[in-house]
């Protein structure tokens, strides 16, 4: 908002101070109806210019906002106003503020449970994918971002961390106007188009969701319009991205130098895969079309790409009808070259389009009705296997056996793009991978809709009962999704030189004929047709609410709810998942809260789901919550300077999730028999001619099945301290059980063809989310900071497994964290053979320069029996941000920090092993491990990588400490720089609040780990993550 | 007015509520989804789940999955490279505590058969499941009563064969006479393994239980050859009882440490010379069962050819072996055929022979073509006139001996001078055997 004073009009002045009449500083002047206004000086003093015939508005946390009418006052000799202020002290500093709380509202202050709200402008940032900017700004969330690939770089969520080691659902339920949304249709979500942005984190405030409330819930609401004129927004942005770090590849001379070593090296008699004249000539730079010489990452990946992002949005309307209008078009790029080669895009770009309508209707002086209509599409098209393959390519291709592509002139009568292809080695039929054939061989398409029409009736029923009203809500949600991909077969050429003319001539390798290996080349396109994807969600609920304070003390509020939902998708493959997937429930709340000091809450939940047997269709998910306002008390009242509210709160509750194990093998209470099995037939007779097949059973029926439960437990503190910081500080203990488990632990003597899961499992979470503000005016300057802090720990407290003897006890998955990893203990490396020969054998062939194990059990074999619990989770524990935004008249910056802490991740040596022909993959070479590697020259036994080899070494992929990282990292998540141009300077033209500015994300980060970027964990060979600067600009018309 | 109208909707809203509430909303499955009671409704149906018991069969003509093929030092392949072999890691002496190689009690790493899908726990189970449906007479309304007899008898000829597989292979076994039900709290999960003479005792019987049911012959070949006889049953018996008679399960003292937790022996710790005096009668009833249906030592007669009696000699040990439902076979497996061991196994034999069609991989080690007895019938070390102090001296193969070796052909010591089982059996340099062409090769030859 700024700090915008009028320029037209009348000087209202005047000084604002508190009962007491002490001055009060950066009190909010506003200008009703308007975004105009200012605060209170220093001295408490603010100046404004405003007609006068303005309503202004006061208003300061901790204070009851005050309005005055200018029209009431009358003006001094020189025309202007002196209107001193006097606030009063609120008992509520937020009383009338509400909070979106689940199937309805809730006033703040009368709030026991445990959930955070925050400013929709938060999470806007330079970024067309909403789950982006979470990380470290919701308390209570854990929140990471594993890939940066359009279409694919969703962020990974989890409300109080992972609470379930089970297979079925864990991330949060996300309500979106209601509606149950994927974590997609979040992303494309825009924060400008958001009123609302709530996170249900406690017992009490899932409690109304019942069995599907226990991963906690996200509420986001869209904006409504409001009568009037009708305004327009704008914003357009422009953005470039690039990767935040690539990992680096050594040059190729290195390359066939260690190639030659890592050959050696294992085997004496090795055949030198590189001649030293290969090595030499390309040394020397010779005819790289002879000698080929590539970097695949350059060849492969732009060092940027350009991004564009529109948004646009008309509401307004008259007091019968209101209307909110908004559309978006969002165009997002990947990094990937595209060559004139083709004429098609072999680079990724999504194109997000999406149109809301939300309309609200007065169909009668007590009745509302609204109508919303969202539809979200996404255009795709991208290389074949995605944007992530490319990058893997990059390092999984051999660079100096074949360049990319040979000039056309070298053959000039044949059409088709000539690729550099080789056998994988003398006599293979194999082709090398060629990453940059593949790349742009062809290009992928698919396309998504999602169409939601919804209906909402909000009745008043004064009439029967002061603050009872009924509404109801009903929606349809389809989604399909379709992909298809279009490519041809390269041809490989080889290079040679003619010994007569000296020019290179070219060999086909894949033509078909007698000597032909690999694929045969097409001149033409195959067609591949991709999944196709087709839902349909239908809902409706009903519902009363009730809401009345008896008498000055007694606040009383209730809610009923009905609701039900079915779910159907159009290819589940077999007769049991295509069967539609249904909720039905009631659910309810009933508030109490006596003079604002003390409050009640109960809630309930009461749901069913078709999964279960009938007798245990229905669960109830109770939840009490109770607060204090110790800030309402009167003895409290000397300290309300200081401490302007204090409210403390405890809930405890059950939820529960019904979405267990797999959706495709859902009906627990039935078997599932395959009567015509062939694998389970058998054949009789003299010549075999007697066949019957079998029966199978791939689940044996069990009545008990039943939701997972959760059993929460949370204490939190709300203060405002000086009126400027909010500070809210939740702890919690959460319990899960009846986790749905295999039982796997009953052994093969059962004899069971499938393994039938139980309610088994336990789990307990706990941790704390403190979230910070802080607001402080001072004249021109203003400045709001945030931090919030997430600590979500967990501890598998039931679990099925094995029974251990006391020296293996550290193979219990029971006592460790829900995504502990277990691996070997590495030493370091052998020393030299002596050493291996001397240590308890481990796994296949491996000699000194390979990883050392540690044997645990002291059983003189290296088992799986000596795997131990190693490093942090693989989730991080602590998410945590801080940052803040300074302001100064029309110019504002804002700075945001996010980390993680507490996190470990593994490298997967597999897919670094340089040299290793894999098919027709043959690993690049890291930097990294060209200049740290053990070696016979070098025996560092504790160099990054162990001894090399030109194939996989069993040894030294095991899953070990050795590959262990810190996944801890702390990031320069965003800046925003803006200019806003006041309002004086526009109002002649038509646009007003005309904003331009600058952002960006992801401009740093700071970690131990250097080879990628460390939010990406163990997948850095992906697609990385994105720096993004933004160029953008806004107004309203 | 306007207070009927809100009247209305609220009226409207209840209905609404009330008519989506009924408690059908969740009963989503529709009638004929299939389970395990349509197993049993029908013979056709039934017929299937008997066939089903059988597939349980190990695949004995499969060098993957017949430990005995690979698992010792009888045969040897390259490394790992033509075919992964797991039951060769135990040949190699590579088999480990955890994660065990072969392993048949879990049905991994090939111990489970074909794709590991052929526990033999489960087999037990089917077997149990089979079983107790059919002696339902609810169950399968429409078959007759002897069928009846006849397939319960199968199921627990079955159930007895591969708790007598599991003896063979582990020793103390725990019984699975009755299935668990799928939600057995965990202590009766934990099934106690029995100590071997009780294994043998409960094997036995039920494997005279099923021979009481068993046919003598099977009638009706063209579809039931293969199907288990009561001879079969009486067969397998005299197996089991010799078995438990070997000074292996008999007083086995190496064994004295393996207790179970009340401490009691697995393995019965003095020797019981009755249990040869038992075994022997039960190969007795076996032996005069099986020759009652014709079953009689094979003898190779029929040739378009005029063969030497060296010849049929090799050929009549050969064909017992290679020739299909010959009457030496009392109970052969048509589920397991050898189609890819005699791939394994043979060379090409002419310059334009696929070699892709004879990998010429499964060998006898020398050590193996040594223990075959000359042709004075006793060892090589043994022979008092054989000369064999030098195995791998060469030799030139005589006009005498080209029944045997190629006339004039030059080849090891080791070669020369062998019984007819050498001759038979082994192909080596300069070998020459006459090749019976026959499509495939039954393989579950009990008395060979």
């Amino acid at each position: 908002m700024g700090n915008l004073l009028s320029a037209q009009g009348v000087d209202v002045f005047g000084l604002i101070t508190n009962e007491k009449g002490d001055p009060l500083s950066g009190v909010s002047v506003q200008i009703k109806g308007t975004a105009l206004g200012g605060t209170s000086n220093d001295k408490g003093f603010y100046k404004i210019k405003a007609n006068s015939d303005a309503h202004l508005l006061f208003s300061f946390i901790g204070f009851v906002p005050k309005e005055v009418d200018l029209s009431k006052y009358k003006p001094n000799e020189q025309g202007s106003y002196n209107i001193p202020v006097s606030l009063i002290l609120s008992t509520d500093s937020s009383l009338n503020e509400v909070v979106i709380v689940g199937f309805g509202t809730q006033k703040k202050a009368s709030m026991v449970s445990s959930i955070t709200s925050i400013n929709p402008k938060e999470l806007k940032g330079p970024t067309s994918n909403l789950t982006t900017m979470l990380a470290g700004r919701v308390a209570g969330m854990i929140a990471f971002q594993r890939s940066g690939e359009p279409g694919a770089d969703n962020a990974d969520f989890f409300i109080r961390g992972l609470g379930t080691f089970g297979t079925g659902k864990v991330n949060p339920l996300i309500l979106i106007d209601g509606i149950e949304s994927s974590a997609t249709d979040m992303a494309r979500l825009q924060p400008d188009d958001i009123a609302t942005f709530s996170v249900l984190k406690d017992a009490t405030a899932a409690a109304v969701y019942g069995a599907r409330g226990a991963n906690g819930v996200v509420l986001i609401t869209t904006k409504s319009g409001l009568a009037g004129n009708t305004k327009y927004f704008f914003r357009s942005e422009v953005r470039s991205s690039s990767n935040t770090r690539n990992f680096r590849l050594t040059d190729n001379i290195t390359y066939m130098k260690l190639a030659n070593e890592a050959a050696l090296t294992r085997n004496p008699n090795a055949v030198l895969p590189y001649t030293q004249s290969k090595i030499e000539h390309t040394a020397a730079g010779d005819n790289p079309l002879l000698y080929p010489n590539n970097n695949w990452i350059d060849q492969l990946i732009k060092k940027n790409t350009v991004n564009e992002a529109f948004n646009m949005s008309a509401s307004g309307g008259s007091k019968k009808m209101k209307y909110y209008v908004a559309g978006t078009y969002n165009v997002d790029n990947g990094v990937l070259k595209v060559d004139g080669i083709n004429n098609f895009n072999n680079n990724i770009k999504l194109q997000s389009y999406s149109l809301r309508s939300n309309v609200n209707i007065d169909l009668s002086s007590t009745t509302e009705g609204i109508i919303r209509v969202y539809g979200q599409f996404d255009d795709y098209t991208g290389p074949i296997g995605g944007g992530a393959a490319t990058f893997n390519r990059a390092i999984w291709s051999n660079p100096v056996m074949f360049p990319a592509v040979y000039p056309a002139s070298l053959s000039p009568y044949i059409k088709h793009p000539l690729f550099g292809g080789a056998v994988t080695g003398y006599g293979s039929t194999t082709l090398l991978t060629n990453p940059y054939a593949e790349m742009v061989k062809g290009y992928q398409v698919y396309k998504t809709s999602t169409m939601q029409p919804q209906l909402e009736i909000k009745q008043d029923l004064k009439f029967l009962l002061p603050g009872l009203n009924f509404r109801a809500m009903g929606y349809l949600q389809r989604y399909s999704y379709f992909q298809v991909s279009r490519s041809y077969n390269p041809f490989y050429y080889s290079a040679m030189v003619d010994p007569a003319s000296g020019n290179i001539l070219l060999n086909v390798l894949n033509d078909g004929g007698t000597n032909s290996v690999g694929t045969v080349g097409t001149e033409y396109l195959g067609y591949d047709e991709g999944d196709k994807t087709v839902n349909s969600k239908m809902y409706g609920e009903a519902s009363f609410n009730y809401s009345h304070r008896f008498g000055e003390k007694h606040d009383v509020s209730g809610m009923l709810i009905y609701y039900l939902s079915n779910y159907e998708t159009g290819n589940a493959g077999s007769v049991q998942s295509s069967l539609p997937q249904r909720n039905e429930g009631v659910s309810g709340r009933l508030t109490y809260g006596f003079d604002d000091r003390y409050l009640a809450e109960f809630d309930f939940g009461y749901n069913g789901s078709e999964r279960f047997a009938k007798d245990s269709r229905f669960g109830f998910f109770p939840s009490v919550g109770i607060g204090y306002r110790i800030s309402s008390e009167k003895f409290f009242a000397p300290l309300k300077d200081v401490i302007n509210n204090l409210k403390l709160r405890a809930t405890l509750g059950w939820v529960g999730n019904d979405q267990i194990g797999n959706i495709n093998d859902r009906f627990f209470y039935l078997s599932n028999v395959n009567l015509d099995n062939g694998t389970y037939g058998s054949t009789f007779g003299s010549d075999f001619g007697y066949h019957r097949n079998g029966v199978s059973i791939s689940r044996y029926a069990n009545y008990d099945i039943t939701w997972e439960k959760s059993r929460q437990i949370n204490l939190g503190l709300d203060m405002s301290l000086l009126h400027s910081i909010d500070l809210v500080v939740d702890a919690y203990v959460q319990r899960r059980y009846n986790i749905l488990q295999t039982r796997s632990y009953i052994g093969a003597t059962m004899g069971l063809d499938a393994v039938p899961s139980a309610n088994t499992g336990e789990a307990e979470s706990k941790g704390i989310d403190i979230s910070l503000n802080y607001n402080k005016n001072w004249g021109d300057w203003w400045s709001t900071l945030r931090g919030t802090f997430t600590y979500a720990t967990s501890k598998v407290l039931k679990y099925d497994e094995n029974t251990y003897p006391d020296n293996e006890a550290y193979l219990y998955r029971k006592g460790k964290s829900i995504s502990q990893y277990f691996g070997y203990i590495a030493e370091r490396l052998f020393v030299d053979d002596q050493e291996v020969a001397n240590s308890p054998k481990q796994f296949g062939t491996y000699m000194g320069g390979d990883i050392k194990y540690r044997d645990m059990n002291g059983d003189g074999v290296i088992s799986e029996l000596d795997i131990v619990p190693i490093g942090y989770p693989t989730t991080p524990e602590i998410v945590y941000g801080f940052g803040g935004t300074v302001g100064y008249k029309s110019f504002d910056l804002s700075i945001y920090f996010q980390g993680v802490g507490r996190e470990s991740f593994f490298i997967n040596s597999q897919n670094i092993s340089p040299f290793v022909i894999n098919g027709g993959a043959q690993n690049g070479l890291l930097t990294a491990i060209a200049d740290s590697h053990w070696s016979e020259e070098d025996r560092n036994s504790y160099a990054l990588w162990p001894r090399l080899g030109s194939t996989f070494i069993e040894n030294n992929n095991q899953p070990s400490t050795w590959w262990m990282r810190n996944g801890a990292f702390l990031r320069f998540k965003s800046l925003e720089m803006g200019y806003t141009i006041p309002e004086s300077k526009t109002r002649k033209h038509v646009l007003k609040n005309l904003r331009v500015y600058l952002s960006a994300t992801n401009l740093a980060v700071w970690s131990k780990f250097k080879l990628w970027d460390p939010e990406m964990g163990g997948n850095g060979l992906g697609y990385p993550v994105q720096i993004v600067v933004n160029g953008g600009i806004q107004f309203n018309l | 007015m306007k207070h009927y109208k809100a009247i209305n909707y609220f009226l409207f809203a209840l209905i609404f509520l009330t008519a989506f509430s009924c408690k059908k909303f969740l009963d989503i499955v529709p009638d004929d989804v299939a389970t395990i009671d349509h197993a049993f409704r029908l013979r056709n149906e039934a017929e299937k789940y008997l066939f089903t018991c059988y597939s349980y069969l190990p695949q004995d003509g499969n060098e993957h999955y017949n430990v005995g093929m690979l698992g010792g030092d009888e045969m040897w392949i390259p490394y790992q490279t033509a075919i992964t072999s797991y039951a060769f890691e135990i040949a190699r002496g590579n088999q480990r505590i955890s994660n065990s190689y072969f392993d048949a009690w879990v049905g991994n790493y090939e111990g489970g058969g074909p794709g590991d899908s052929y526990n033999l726990f489960h087999g037990i189970r089917q077997c149990n499941t089979f079983i107790e449906n059919m002696k339902d007479p609810n169950q399968v309304p429409d078959i007759t009563a002897s069928e009846r007899r006849r397939w319960i008898g199968e199921a627990e000829f079955l159930k007895a064969y591969y708790h007598y597989y599991l003896l063979r292979m582990y020793g103390p076994i725990p019984i699975i006479d009755k299935n668990l039900p799928v939600d057995a709290p965990e202590d009766d999960v934990r099934v106690k393994r029995l100590p071997v003479d009780s294994c043998v005792n409960y094997i036995a019987n039920l494997l005279d239980s099923a021979a009481a049911k068993l046919p003598a012959l099977i009638t009706d070949n063209v579809t039931e050859a293969g199907r288990v006889t009561k001879s079969v049953a009486l067969g397998i018996k005299a197996k089991l009882l010799v078995m438990a008679a070997s000074p292996l399960f008999n007083g086995n003292t190496d064994f004295s440490g393996f207790v179970n937790q009340e401490g009691k022996p697995f393995f019965n710790q003095s020797y019981d010379v009755h249990k040869w005096e038992k075994a022997a009668a039960a190969a007795k009833v076996a032996i005069d069962s099986a020759e009652s249906m014709g079953c009689k030592l094979y003898e190779f007669k029929q040739s378009p050819f005029e063969l030497t009696d060296t010849t049929m000699t090799q050929l009549s040990i050969r064909q017992a072996v290679c020739e299909r439902w010959n009457s030496e076979i009392i109970w052969g497996n048509p589920n397991s055929l050898t189609s890819d061991l005699q791939l394994q196994c043979m060379a090409p034999l002419v310059a334009g022979d696929d070699p892709n069609n004879a990998h010429m991989i499964m060998s006898a080690p020398l050590k193996i073509a040594e223990l075959f007895y000359t042709k004075n019938g006793v060892p090589l070390n043994e022979d008092k006139t054989l000369d064999f102090s030098d195995l791998t001296a060469m030799r030139t193969a005589t006009h005498d001996e080209r029944f045997n070796i190629g006339e004039g052909y030059q080849t090891a010591r080791l070669n020369f001078d062998r019984e007819p089982r050498f001759y038979a059996d082994l192909g080596f340099d300069g070998g020459y055997g006459i090749c019976i062409a026959v499509q495939q090769i039954l393989m579950k030859a009990l008395m060979c």
